[in-house]
């Protein structure tokens, strides 16, 4: 498996406080990687120390197989990169900022620039200070998909944009960057959108990784199933590698499970019960489970 | 014919099973028939605002199935012979439908009899329409 993103131990400190600790991500070329994660709990740190924005206190990273630190600039003219907030200089128009930016890419394509202004309708004669919150999203990932890059990382790309807008960008995303064998690594809060479109995913929380693994093993293996049962399991039933919390429910057992769900289910089916039920969890019920909780930031 | 495909991304079941499953259906049902061309990777990816990888994942699976035949550089196609689901596959699927009957039944307190009752109401409900739609 070739890495479009790789890192080990990697951590950034601020005086004392750990921002991004000990992080060890892979994400596979080809893929869409879902970056997720509570605010404040490391990904937009992350996501500067890859682009070399920031340099990291220890451990290490490679982006398309470049050093982070040492090879930084070669990164970012291979890369596309949008913001959470896209800093824009107000003063210009979109045509001017368009003009400013493809200096820096040896690889720019003006045939792409035209293909996505047109597309999203955008006004590049006007100052970005008068564009939308939308325009402004719009006229980023422009910019961010006009070098042709291999690799596309974006922060929280669609909180600013309306349904249509959303599904407008995602299926550009999808068309032009997948389609063709790229990589896209984003962070996002709209789990929805992520559900539909990633093909992996990490939870990171505090700055550490908590959970990461491919969308259709997730939707298979992380289930909770409600048993009744006619009498009490024997002891030691619940200690079977895959389940990760069991919890009394009245008479019954909530029991949580991450992985080997189908023996457990079948373990569960043949003892004498009155009721076994399986819930299927969604995305935002896995990020509650992961990443929510008591000692958030 | 276009099949309408509609999708729970939030559901418990991978999108490709997803996909899988309805063409499945509709092939086995008639809604698709044989030589029916169906939409390209990256013609399902954008109308259903998927990644097309999970698109193709689908696809090998059903090609590998011998339910469509994908010909390269022409399209995706039902294939030829017949489609028809497994009689365990059917049994199956049946089982699950009666199994959350009884789930639903025990949370609700029913009684083994009034289930009963209400069970055999519906069939002959079902035995009437079924009569007259002859």
């Amino acid at each position: 498996m070739v890495l479009a993103v790789e890192t080990i131990n990697l951590t950034k400190e601020f005086n004392s406080f750990k921002a991004v600790d000990g992080l060890n991500l892979q994400v596979p070329e080809g893929s869409v990687f879902g970056f997720l994660g509570p605010n404040g709990s490391g990904k937009t740190t992350t996501i500067r120390m890859l682009l070399g924005i920031t340099k990291p206190t220890s451990g290490e990273g490679k982006v398309l197989g470049l050093d982070i630190v040492k090879d930084s600039l070669n990164i970012r003219a291979k890369i596309g990169y949008m913001a959470e907030v896209p800093e824009m200089y107000g003063y210009m128009t979109g045509e001017e900022l368009i003009r400013f930016c493809r200096g820096f890419y040896p690889s720019w394509e003006d045939g792409l620039v035209k293909k996505y202004s047109e597309l999203f309708n955008l006004p590049l004669k006007n100052k970005i200070s008068s564009l939308s919150k939308g325009m402004k999203s719009q006229l980023a990932l422009i910019i961010a998909l006009a070098p042709n890059p291999s690799l596309l990382i974006l922060d929280e790309p669609t909180s600013g944009l309306d349904p249509i807008k959303r599904v407008q960008f995602l299926n550009i995303i999808m068309k032009e960057i997948v389609g063709t064998g790229k990589t896209v690594f984003f962070s996002s809060h709209l789990l929805s959108d992520v559900e539909r479109v990633c093909d992996r995913v990490a939870f990171i929380k505090n700055g550490r990784l908590v959970k990461t693994d491919s969308m259709d093993k997730l939707k298979t293996q992380e289930k909770i199933i409600r048993a009744v049962f006619q009498k009490e399991p024997p002891p030691g039933f619940f200690e079977k590698p895959g389940i990760k919390k069991v919890q009394r429910e009245g008479n019954g057992y909530l029991i949580s499970v991450e992985d080997n769900f189908e023996e457990i289910f079948e373990a569960c089916k043949k003892m004498p019960n009155f009721l076994i039920e399986v819930i299927d969890q969604n995305l935002e019920d896995l990020f509650v489970a992961y990443v929510g909780g008591d000692n958030d930031v | 014919m276009k099949l309408h495909f509609y999708l729970q991304p939030s559901s418990g079941v991978p999108i490709y099973k997803q996909i899988i499953k309805q063409i499945k259906h509709a092939a086995a049902g008639g809604l698709l028939s044989a030589g029916d061309q169906l939409p390209s990777v990256r013609e399902l990816s954008e109308d259903l605002t998927i990644n097309p990888n999970t698109v193709s994942k689908a696809y090998q699976e059903l090609e590998r199935d011998g339910i469509i035949e994908i010909i390269h550089g022409v399209g995706t196609f039902v294939s030829k012979g017949n489609i028809f689901m497994e009689e365990k596959e059917k049994e199956g699927l049946m089982k699950n439908a009666v199994k959350q009957l009884f789930t639903e039944a025990y949370h609700l307190g029913f009684s083994f009899e009034r289930l009963k009752g209400l069970f055999l109401e519906a069939y002959e409900d079902a035995a009437v329409k079924g009569r007259k739609g002859d």
